[in-house]
């Protein structure tokens, strides 16, 4: 113990000695492994004659690690999922608010009580293609295996996708309860327990020695505290009879010299894929997309692969707004299509325009 | 005249002598964890524990205790102890104690004040300095400190 106390002290020195010049102090705090120095002098006389100063011995302080962690579930609404569905993605952010680089454990939770169903299969992924949102496949974001770890440095933040396949037979309204939990695999080390049915959150202070960034201690932060537990999240999925998924993707580049280059007065041809999924009906479903400046509409270039419901016409006036509802609004350069209703599961219908490069 | 002079002199060389035989003041630094535990009934149990292991958000205090090692009284109001408050660290308002000290503060580690006569700009504003901005502590004893006697001061700081 006092050999241990010893070293640290010693290393305590060496770090005051690099942070001299600016202390490493996190949004969270004061780094882990910092050394913090404190001496004190005193002036005095005797016999009214100033005597040489004195220094106090120097008090030495090496700052341990404080592990804490905090996870939000980041979409704004529940994710609208069918029945049955493959990937509905749940969007968490994982924050490392500790003052120490961690290693995190991301644990999906799938079969929460209380929720009218749970997911099937789950799957975890990590932000590492560079592109917000999930991106699966090559290139993509990381999955993460069951039993890894992930290192996010103090102050860091990390986005995290869970992904989940909802069964057959699931009514439209019914919830579902998905959770998220980030612990520090130093927690799981030093509690010596990893069931993720059961998992065990060390009271904040237990101390782990040596096992923080650095050789540190480490030291249970308030976010394992389970009356007010950080480290953890919840999403929720909500089965909908019907969800509309929309793709639009370039068809064609026309440039006025017969090549295919993005060039003022170039015409490109827009295709909008929609497809309804679910066994329920997508009602008064309207497509709408605005043209951004540089671009102008090309009279006459609407089509739509299935016939539109009665009124409405394809040409390129939304006029009057109530009864023909599809066309082009030039006020507010938009392209509108009003589909009606449509049933999920039938096939999908592709839209076209046509714009031109100002 | 001369003869007055030559007797102050005399009694500063004595005195000088005196020190130098034994040295007189010694200041002993330490540190230690404060912790705070509420009970269900609102009773707060404050306990002093071992610095370590130290995380961001704790409480320290830190107790300077100065003695006299030597033989011969130090002056009454004559010894002064200052202490940087190091970066890391935030000092706690109110906390700063010491039994028959006069104890001023510093926002720049040069000139040392009552509280309400330190000032900061915040914003563009002058105000009164928070105790969170103090660089450094300093207490002046008022009283003689006879030779073998010894007393402490202390203050608290929360590591940021």
């Amino acid at each position: 113990m006092n050999a241990l106390r010893a070293r640290r002290i010693g290393v305590a020195v060496i770090a005051a000695a690099g942070f001299l010049a600016t202390s490493l102090v996190h949004a969270v705090g004061v780094a882990a492994g910092t050394g913090i120095n404190n001496t004190a002098t005193a002036t005095y006389e005797v016999g009214g004659v100033a005597q040489s100063p004195v220094q106090s011995n120097l008090v030495a302080l090496n700052v341990d690690e404080m592990m804490n962690a905090n996870v939000i579930w980041n979409d704004a609404a529940p994710i609208t999922v069918t029945s049955p569905m493959t990937g509905a993605v749940l969007t968490f952010t994982v924050t490392n608010t500790g003052n120490g680089a961690e290693a995190f454990r991301f644990i999906a939770e799938r079969l929460l009580a209380g929720d009218d169903f749970d997911p099937v299969a789950m799957s975890v992924y990590y932000e590492s293609s560079g592109t917000p949102g999930l991106q699966v496949g090559v290139g993509g974001d990381t999955q993460f295996i069951s039993g890894g770890e992930v290192v996010i440095a103090a102050d860091g933040t990390l986005a995290v996708y869970v992904t989940a396949d909802v069964d057959v037979g699931v009514a439209a309204g019914a919830l579902s309860q998905v959770g998220l939990r980030a612990i520090a695999t130093t927690l799981i080390a030093g509690a010596g327990t990893d069931d993720p049915a059961n998992p065990v959150f060390p009271t904040p202070g237990t101390s782990y020695p040596g096992a923080g960034d650095g050789g540190v201690d480490a030291v249970v932060g308030a976010s394992y505290d389970t009356s007010a537990l950080a480290v953890r999240a919840e999403g929720t999925l909500l089965v909908s009879a019907a969800v509309v998924a929309i793709d639009k993707s370039v068809v064609s580049i026309t440039d006025p010299f017969g090549g295919a280059t993005v060039v003022p007065g170039a015409v490109i041809r827009y295709a909008i894929t929609v497809s309804v999924g679910g066994s329920g009906v997508a009602d008064a479903l309207l497509i709408t997309d605005a043209l951004p400046a540089e671009l102008e509409f090309v009279p006459g270039s609407l089509t739509a692969s299935a016939a539109l419901p009665a009124g409405q016409e394809l040409d390129d006036d939304r006029v009057p707004a109530g009864i023909d509802n599809t066309g082009f609004d030039s006020p507010s350069s938009t392209v509108f299509f009003d589909l009606g209703a449509v049933s999920g599961g039938s096939a999908p219908i592709t839209l076209g325009f046509d714009a031109r490069v100002r | 005249m001369q003869k007055i002079l030559i007797q102050l002199f005399a009694v500063g060389a004595m005195a000088l002598a005196s020190v130098s035989a034994a040295a007189a003041v010694a200041l002993v630094h330490s540190v230690e964890k404060i912790e705070r535990a509420t009970a269900d009934d609102g009773t707060v149990t404050v306990t002093h524990v071992a610095a370590d292991p130290v995380i961001p958000g704790d409480e320290l205090r830190y107790t300077i205790t100065f003695s006299n090692e030597g033989d011969a009284p130090v002056d009454a109001g004559s010894i002064v102890i200052t202490n940087p408050l190091p970066a890391e660290v935030t000092y706690l308002g109110g906390t700063a104690f010491g039994a028959g000290t006069r104890i001023t503060f510093s926002v720049d580690g040069v000139s040392f004040d009552a509280p309400e006569m330190l000032k900061v700009t915040i914003e563009g504003v002058e105000v009164t300095a928070p105790a969170d901005s103090y660089t450094a502590i300093r207490w002046q004893f008022t009283p003689e400190l006879a030779a073998g006697a010894k007393s402490h001061v202390s203050f608290n700081a929360r590591l940021k």
